[in-house]
C-alpha cells in the first residue's frame, strides 16, 4: 500500500509540471494582458508599454516561465501583478469561505442524495421511486444560477431568514456563519444530491438482485440491515468515485454560487485573476487546482480498498 | 476609496471651479510664470507622518510622469520647488490656465497627496496600499471582496462649507464599507434588504423594481452624464479618410439610438457638445455642429461612403461585452454604421481582450466606450481622445488645428477657455476624432435613511461618503 501511495504521489509531478505549461502557453496566447488592465481606459500605447516592462510582462515567454518555476521551487508564488500583494496570502484568504462551502455542502448532498436513492432502489418503480427521480431530473435541469436567485428572493428578501449576500468566519460568529453557509451550500447540495441519488439508486438496484442480498433477506434478517450494511456498502464504490470528484470540484471552487452569494471563495478569485490575466494567480490557482484532484483520486482509489476487501493495491 | 482617504491641493466644488483643500493660500506672479502655494499646517498623513511641502513635491512629481493631463502641465513647466517645508513653487515657460483645474484633476491617476511609501514606488506600478490625509484610513483590503475605510481621528478639515469634493469633510460614519458584488440580482436583493446602503448604476430596465419600494431613493442623476459614441480608429481604411467619419456622425439618429439603449426618454439628453450635458460647457452650440443636430441624413451619408470609396466592405465593432448598456451600445451602433452602408463584424470580448484588440491599430476599425470625465467631462484638455495619437482612436490632427486649439486653451484664463471652446467644437465636427451619439445618465438607488451624499456623485466618478449619515 505505502509502496503504491508513493508511486502515485510521484507519477503526479509530470501532471503538475503539465498543468503548469499548459496554463502559462494559454494565457500567452489569448490577447491581453495585465498591463491593459491596469493601465485604464485612458492610458496611452506608451505608458501600457511601460507598465508592461515594469511587470516584466515584455520578456520572453521561457524568461518568463523559468522565473516563476524556480519561485514556486522555493516556495514563492509570486505577487499579484494587479494589487502587489503575496499569491500565498490572496489564496489562504479565500480558503476558508471554499472550503466551508465545499464541506457543507457535500454534507448536506450525502445527507439527501444517499437516502433518497436507497428509498428509491427499494421501491423501485413505485410512487416513491418516481417521485425521487422528479427531484432528480429537477436537481440536474434547474441552472444553479437561478436557483440561486430564486433561493435570495424567496428566504432572504421575502422571509428575512438568510442574509443575501457576503460570507461571515466561522472565528467571528459561529451562528453568522450556519446563517451565511446554508443558503449557498443548499444551492449547490441540489445538485450534487440529484447526481448521487440517481447513482446510488441504479448502483442499489444492481446489489440488490444478487443472490447473497436473497440470502440475507432468506436468513431473516430485518430489511434495513440488509438494505444498509449488505447491499449499500456494496453499492458505494461508484458513489464515492462521484463524491471524490465533487470534492475536487468544490474545493476547486464554485464559481456560479459564488457570485450569485458573493462568496469570496478560489472561483472568484480565479475568475477575477482571469478576466485581468494576472498571470501568477492563475498560475497558483491551476496548480492548486492539480493538487486537490491528484489527492483526491488517490483518496479515492484508498476508499476503494475499505469498501471492497477484493481491493488490494 | 481614494475620495475617503486622500486629498489633493485643490478639488472641484460643486461649481467645477479648483478650492484650496491641503493649500491655505495661494498667488501667481504678474507674468502668470511663477505660481506659490503655502501649505495649510498641522496636517498629518493617517499614517502619523507630517504633511509639508517635500512629501506634496515627490506626489506632484509622480503625478506629472504618470499622469495625461500632468504630462501635459509638465510640458509648460520649468521647475517645481519647495523652498521651506510650507511652500510649494512652480515656474512655467509661458502662462497656462490649465494649473488649477491640473491640481484638483478628477479621473486618470490624480495629484493626491502621498507618503513616502506610495510615492516611492515606481508610478508606471503603483502603490500597494492608499494613504492620505483625507477623514478615513484603509483598515482591510480584500481583493475581489471589500475594503474597509475607518475614521481617522487625526483628520484636519479644510476651511468652508462641504461642495463636492471641496470643503470640511464631517466623516460621521466610524467605518464604510465598500463590498463587491459580482452578480446584480443578488446587489438588488441586497439593497432592499438593507444588507447595502447605497448602489450605483442600476440597469433602466430594473429601475421600477425598485422605485415601488418605499425603502428606497432612485434617482436619475443628471450631473453624472457619460459620453455614448463610436470610436474609430484614424490610422486604418476606411476611417482614416475624414469623409467616412463625417458619414457616420451625419448618420447618426442620436434620439432614437439613445432611446433604444436606454429605454425612457428622462436617462439620456441629445447633446453633440464636446462636454457631456451639465458639465462647465455642455450643451454649447458652434459652427459645424449641425453635422450632429440635423442628422440623420442617411443618403447624403451613404452617398459619401460610396464617392470614398468604401461602400459594402466589412468594417468590424469591437465591443467590451458585460451586457446591459454595453450591449445595447453596441446594437445601436452597428445598425448606424450599417445604415451608410458598411458590413458590421460586431465582436464582443472580456475586458483584457477588448483592451489588446483595441489597442492593436493593424486591426480595429471601430470600438465602444462609455465614459463620464474621460471622454466628456470637466474640460476638453481631459479628452486624450481629441488629443494626436494619445488616445486608442489614434487621432492624427493632421491639420495641427485641434493640437494648437488645446494648447491655447491649456493658457487661456476662463473668459478665454469659454470662447475657445466654440473654436474647438467646430474643429471637431470637421476632423470627428470620435462620432458622437450623445449622453446617459445613471440611475443610482440607496436606502432612504442615507443622507449627505447626494452632492458628491458627478460625472461617472464614485460617489463618497465623507460627509454622509444615516438616520437611525
Amino acid at each position: 500500500m505505502q509502496v503504491y501511495v508513493v508511486r502515485r504521489l510521484l507519477a503526479s509531478i509530470p501532471v503538475l509540471v503539465f498543468v503548469a505549461v499548459a496554463t502559462f502557453s494559454i494565457i500567452h496566447i489569448v490577447p491581453g494582458d495585465a498591463a491593459h488592465i491596469i493601465a485604464g481606459d485612458d492610458a496611452t500605447p506608451q505608458q501600457l508599454e511601460e507598465i508592461r516592462k515594469a511587470l516584466g510582462l515584455d520578456r520572453p515567454f521561457l524568461e518568463q516561465f523559468g522565473s516563476w518555476l524556480g519561485k514556486v521551487f522555493r516556495g514563492d508564488l509570486g505577487t499579484s501583478l494587479f494589487s502587489g500583494w503575496s499569491i500565498g496570502s490572496l489564496l489562504l484568504d479565500r480558503l476558508e469561505p471554499t472550503l466551508s462551502l465545499a464541506i457543507s455542502s457535500l454534507f448536506m448532498s450525502a445527507l439527501i442524495g444517499i437516502p433518497l436513492g436507497v428509498l428509491a432502489a427499494w421501491r423501485a418503480h413505485k410512487a416513491i421511486d418516481r417521485l425521487v427521480m422528479v427531484f432528480v431530473v429537477l436537481g440536474f435541469s434547474i441552472p444553479g444560477f437561478w436557483l440561486g436567485l430564486m433561493f435570495i428572493w424567496a428566504f432572504g428578501v421575502n422571509l428575512h431568514w438568510f442574509p443575501v449576500i457576503g460570507f461571515t468566519s466561522i472565528f467571528d460568529s459561529f451562528p453568522g456563519f450556519l446563517r451565511g453557509i446554508f443558503l449557498p451550500s443548499f444551492n449547490i447540495a441540489i445538485h450534487a444530491a440529484a447526481l448521487i441519488a440517481r447513482m446510488t439508486r441504479s448502483s442499489m438496484l444492481e446489489v440488490l438482485s444478487e443472490d447473497y442480498i436473497r440470502t440475507a433477506r432468506a436468513k431473516g434478517l430485518e430489511e434495513r440491515y440488509v438494505l444498509v450494511r449488505h447491499a449499500l456498502k456494496a453499492a458505494s464504490l461508484p458513489v464515492v468515485t462521484i463524491i471524490g470528484l465533487m470534492i475536487a470540484g468544490l474545493l476547486t471552487g464554485v464559481v456560479v454560487t459564488e457570485t450569485v452569494f458573493t462568496i469570496p471563495g478560489v472561483g472568484r478569485l480565479i475568475v477575477e485573476a482571469v478576466a485581468r490575466r494576472d498571470l501568477p494567480i492563475i498560475q497558483a490557482v491551476m496548480i492548486l487546482v492539480g493538487t486537490v484532484y491528484v489527492f483526491v483520486n488517490l483518496l479515492t482509489d484508498l476508499t476503494y480498498a475499505y469498501l471492497d476487501p477484493r481491493v488490494r493495491y | 476609496m481614494g475620495l475617503h482617504v486622500q486629498e489633493k491641493l485643490f478639488e472641484f466644488n460643486a461649481d467645477f471651479v479648483p478650492t484650496p483643500t491641503l493649500v491655505d493660500t495661494y498667488k501667481q506672479s504678474s507674468d502668470g510664470l511663477t505660481w506659490e502655494f503655502k501649505l495649510r499646517s498641522g496636517v498629518s498623513f493617517s499614517n502619523g507622518i507630517p504633511f509639508n511641502s517635500f512629501h506634496a513635491r515627490k506626489s506632484l512629481e509622480r503625478y506629472l510622469k504618470r499622469d495625461s493631463f500632468g504630462q501635459l502641465l509638465a510640458g509648460f513647466m520649468t521647475s517645481l520647488d519647495n523652498p521651506d517645508d510650507s511652500t510649494i513653487v512652480m515656474k512655467f515657460k509661458e502662462p497656462t490656465g490649465a494649473v488649477l483645474d491640473g491640481l484638483a484633476r478628477i479621473a486618470g491617476y490624480e495629484p493626491v497627496m502621498m507618503p513616502p511609501q506610495m510615492y516611492e514606488v515606481d508610478p508606471v506600478v503603483g502603490a500597494p496600499t492608499v494613504i492620505g490625509t483625507g477623514p478615513y484610513k484603509l483598515t482591510t483590503y480584500k481583493q475581489g471582496d471589500r475594503v474597509v475605510l475607518t475614521k481617522w481621528a487625526g483628520y484636519k478639515p479644510a476651511a468652508g462649507p462641504t461642495s463636492f469634493n471641496s470643503g470640511e469633510k464631517k466623516a460621521y460614519f466610524d467605518e464604510i464599507h465598500m463590498l463587491i458584488v459580482p452578480d446584480f440580482g443578488a446587489r438588488l436583493a441586497a439593497l432592499e434588504t438593507g444588507a447595502l446602503d447605497y448602489l450605483g448604476s442600476i440597469p433602466p430596465d430594473l429601475r421600477s423594481r425598485l422605485e415601488s419600494n418605499p425603502k428606497l431613493k432612485v434617482v436619475v442623476e443628471k450631473n453624472a452624464a457619460s459620453r455614448v459614441g463610436i470610436w474609430i480608429n484614424h490610422v486604418k481604411k476606411p476611417f482614416s479618410d475624414v469623409r467616412v467619419r463625417q458619414a457616420v456622425q451625419m448618420a447618426v439618429t442620436s434620439d432614437q439610438s439613445l432611446f433604444a439603449m436606454m429605454g425612457s426618454k428622462d436617462l439620456y439628453a441629445v447633446n453633440g457638445s464636446l462636454l457631456v450635458v451639465g458639465s462647465r460647457w455642455g450643451g454649447i452650440r458652434a459652427p459645424g455642429d449641425e453635422l450632429y443636430y440635423k442628422a440623420p441624413r442617411v443618403d447624403e451619408a451613404k452617398k459619401l461612403v460610396q464617392e470614398a470609396g468604401y461602400a459594402g466592405i466589412t468594417v468590424n465593432l469591437l465591443s467590451p461585452g458585460g451586457g446591459g448598456i454595453n450591449e445595447t451600445h453596441g446594437l445601436v451602433s452597428k445598425a448606424i454604421l450599417e445604415s451608410v452602408g458598411f458590413k458590421v463584424d460586431y465582436q464582443v470580448f472580456d475586458g483584457a481582450t477588448y483592451s489588446a484588440r483595441r489597442g492593436d491599430k493593424t486591426y480595429v476599425d471601430t470600438f465602444l466606450t462609455i465614459g463620464g470625465f474621460t471622454f466628456g467631462g470637466l474640460s476638453p484638455l481631459l479628452q486624450t481622445s481629441i488629443f494626436k495619437e494619445k488616445f486608442w482612436n489614434q487621432y492624427q490632427d493632421e491639420s495641427g488645428r485641434m493640437t494648437a486649439l488645446l494648447n491655447d486653451f491649456a493658457k487661456a484664463d476662463r473668459k478665454g477657455q469659454d470662447r475657445l471652446i466654440v473654436d474647438l467644437t467646430t474643429q471637431f465636427y470637421r476632423d470627428i476624432p470620435y462620432v458622437i451619439i450623445g449622453d446617459i445618465y445613471p440611475v443610482l438607488a440607496w436606502r432612504a435613511e442615507l443622507h449627505g451624499h447626494e452632492n458628491a456623485q458627478l460625472f461617472g466618478q464614485a460617489v463618497h461618503f465623507t460627509s454622509a449619515w444615516k438616520e437611525k
